[in-house]
């Protein structure tokens, strides 16, 4: 490397940097650093149990109060409450949850009250905790506070 | 002698000489690109081995940290604390998760107590649990945490690009 300089002059203030322990040093914090990384980032869901949650008492009531059921055989039913009283069942896909169905009717909510943020998310007891996580991500998409309630 | 010198110096070198220019660069880049990733999680944990965590694109931002429990479909681990298996009568389970989450809080409190100015008991839980554990499962343990106090449930998930 060169720091530049008068090629004139009686003293050359030309150098020359030795990478080699820069090398070094550098190879030594890439292994701990991959060594020590995840590569996986963690994030974090809020919820909370319906009876649990101080929170909710505190701001006025929605004009409905949504509960979206997961049902053992995967079948979705989405209970409201309130100004708007119905119940609509979404069926299976197979083995799979109508996460589809689902969207679009939590969103024909959102357009039709578009005040409420929040649902109560029941599954049945013996649902496996990564297909709640799933059919979670499609109901925050339109409601963000989604909370745990029991079957 | 310099006969021999001289031819000796026309003879093509078999040395080789590596570049470090470019591979100081490739270092660097890497060095710039792993510290970035270093810690960008919204929490630190590391989970044991065999548990897999759910992956879900929504999550809420910002870097918690709080009690943290972890469950699998043979365990139930509160921080430190020894692991409880999950196969227990569920009387027994839910008796001894208490205990467990009882003892968190008085630890909490008593940390609050002693430097009110600087820590505050606080209701946040984060579980930790494998996507494959039933409901009834990861519902018995925010119940028992909610009855200690540990009313605000987070829950820790691998965020999906």
């Amino acid at each position: 490397m060169s720091a530049g300089g008068n090629s004139g002059g009686s003293k050359s203030q030309d150098f020359e940097l030795n990478l080699a322990p820069i090398i070094d040093c550098f190879t030594v914090l890439v292994t701990f650093l991959l060594a020590s990384s995840t590569f996986l980032t963690i994030g974090i869901i809020d919820a909370g149990i319906s009876a649990g949650d101080a929170g909710a008492t505190d701001n006025t009531p929605p004009p409905i109060q949504i509960t979206v059921t997961m049902q053992r055989d995967h079948h979705i039913r989405i209970k409201t409450e309130g100004k708007l009283k119905q119940t609509i069942v979404i069926p299976n896909h197979g083995t799979t949850w109508g996460k589809e169905d689902l969207s679009k009717h939590l969103q024909d909510l959102k357009v039709k009250f578009p005040t409420v943020t929040g649902l109560t998310l029941s599954p049945d007891d013996e649902i496996a905790y990564g297909e709640i996580i799933d059919v979670m991500e499609v109901a925050r998409k339109t409601q963000p506070a989604v909370l745990l309630g029991g079957p | 002698m310099y006969s021999f010198l001289k031819k000796r110096r026309h003879r093509p070198s078999s040395e080789m000489e590596l570049n470090i220019t470019s591979m100081a660069d490739i270092f660097t880049i890497l060095l710039v690109f792993l510290l970035k990733s270093y810690a960008s999680s919204a929490i630190q944990i590391t989970p044991t081995a065999g548990l897999k965590l759910p992956a879900t694109t929504s999550v809420d931002s910002g870097h918690i940290e709080a009690l943290k429990v972890e469950l699998s479909s043979t365990h139930v681990t509160l921080e430190d604390q020894e692991p409880l298996p999950t196969n227990l009568k569920y009387d027994v389970l839910v008796k001894k998760l208490n205990s467990m989450m009882s003892a968190a809080r008085k630890q909490q409190m008593a940390h609050a107590k002693a430097d009110p100015k600087d820590v505050k008991a606080d209701s946040r839980i984060i579980l930790v649990s494998d996507q494959s554990v039933p409901y009834k499962m990861v519902r018995t343990v925010l119940n028992s945490a909610a009855t200690q106090g540990f009313t605000d449930f987070k829950l820790a998930v691998v965020e999906k690009n």
